[in-house]
């Protein structure tokens, strides 16, 4: 399974990852992104089954990238990772074509919760 | 502010534990500390600066140079010895300091609710920038923190929201 981490916090990525590796996923191959513009060049290049991206990034952020995204026709499953616990957010996202929201900090059971929601 | 006055609440120790815990992946110690001296005190801090959607300070976030590194140091699992280092040199390297600011960044969730304006981090400075009087003498919250961290420095937080 390829995931593309997208976060303009480099500590943050590192964590993502290490919580997919540790999730029991099976075999993932990991992508890094640091925003949603170089996102998009990423998933052309790399093309992922499943994109996990903060909300606020600079160039472009989050929902700005999905919009982008599922305009341009593709529907790779995306789950937003972030701070933002905000009710209008959680339903801008949806809105957008997100499948889950995450908010940090993360614990393993909900890391996984997450991904159980994306199988089913 | 009065008590019983809507406002922006800030979080309790016990709140504050549980999240650096679960951020910081390791047991993390936070009790109350009596308010420390900001502006006059002789020790370094580092302050993150949180802004509504019109661009006014709205919050801030201020840790001591040995918060700051231990926090820095442990969200990715660095040795107390570069915090250490820090602590000495007083400020922080590149690495430590990017850490700690997202650790900044996240605690915005703390501060955003349904009854109060939205806001977002907007930089993380050293010092006590001036324009932090406004919230300092003003009506702000505010709650001081101890926070102890196994294996590393701890240090002091302050934590003030309009």
């Amino acid at each position: 399974m390829k995931v593309l981490i997208v976060d303009d916090s480099k500590v943050m990525r590192m964590i993502v990852a290490r919580a997919l590796r540790q999730s029991g996923m099976g075999n993932i191959e990991i992508g890094e992104a640091e925003d949603g513009v170089e996102a998009l060049a990423s998933v052309a290049s790399f093309e992922p089954d499943l994109i996990l991206s903060d909300w606020n990034m600079p160039q472009m952020n989050g929902v700005e990238f999905l919009t982008n995204l599922r305009a341009s026709g593709n529907m790779t499953r995306f789950g937003f990772i972030t701070s933002e616990t905000h009710p209008t957010i959680m339903e801008q996202a949806l809105g957008a074509g997100a499948d889950f929201l995450l908010t940090k900090p993360f614990n393993a059971e909900q890391f996984e919760q997450a991904f159980a929601g994306l199988a089913s | 502010m009065a008590l019983g006055t809507p406002g922006r609440r800030l979080p309790v120790p016990e709140d504050l534990s549980s999240f650096l815990t679960e951020l910081l992946g390791q047991p993390i110690a936070v009790s109350k500390s009596k308010e420390v001296d900001l502006v006059g005190s002789h020790h370094n801090f580092l302050t993150g600066r949180y802004l509504d959607n019109k661009n006014r300070l709205m919050c801030a976030c201020v840790a001591d140079v040995a918060l700051a590194a231990t926090a820095g140091a442990a969200l990715a699992l660095i040795p107390r010895a570069t915090a250490d280092e820090a602590i000495v040199a007083g400020q922080l390297d590149d690495n430590l300091r990017d850490n700690y600011h997202e650790v900044v960044n996240i605690l915005s969730k703390f501060l955003n609710g349904p009854t109060v304006p939205h806001v977002r981090l907007a930089e993380l400075v050293d010092g006590v920038p001036d324009d932090l009087s406004g919230l300092l003498t003003g009506t702000a919250r505010r709650r001081d923190y101890d926070v102890t961290v196994v294996g590393y420095p701890g240090g002091h937080l302050t934590l003030l929201g309009n």
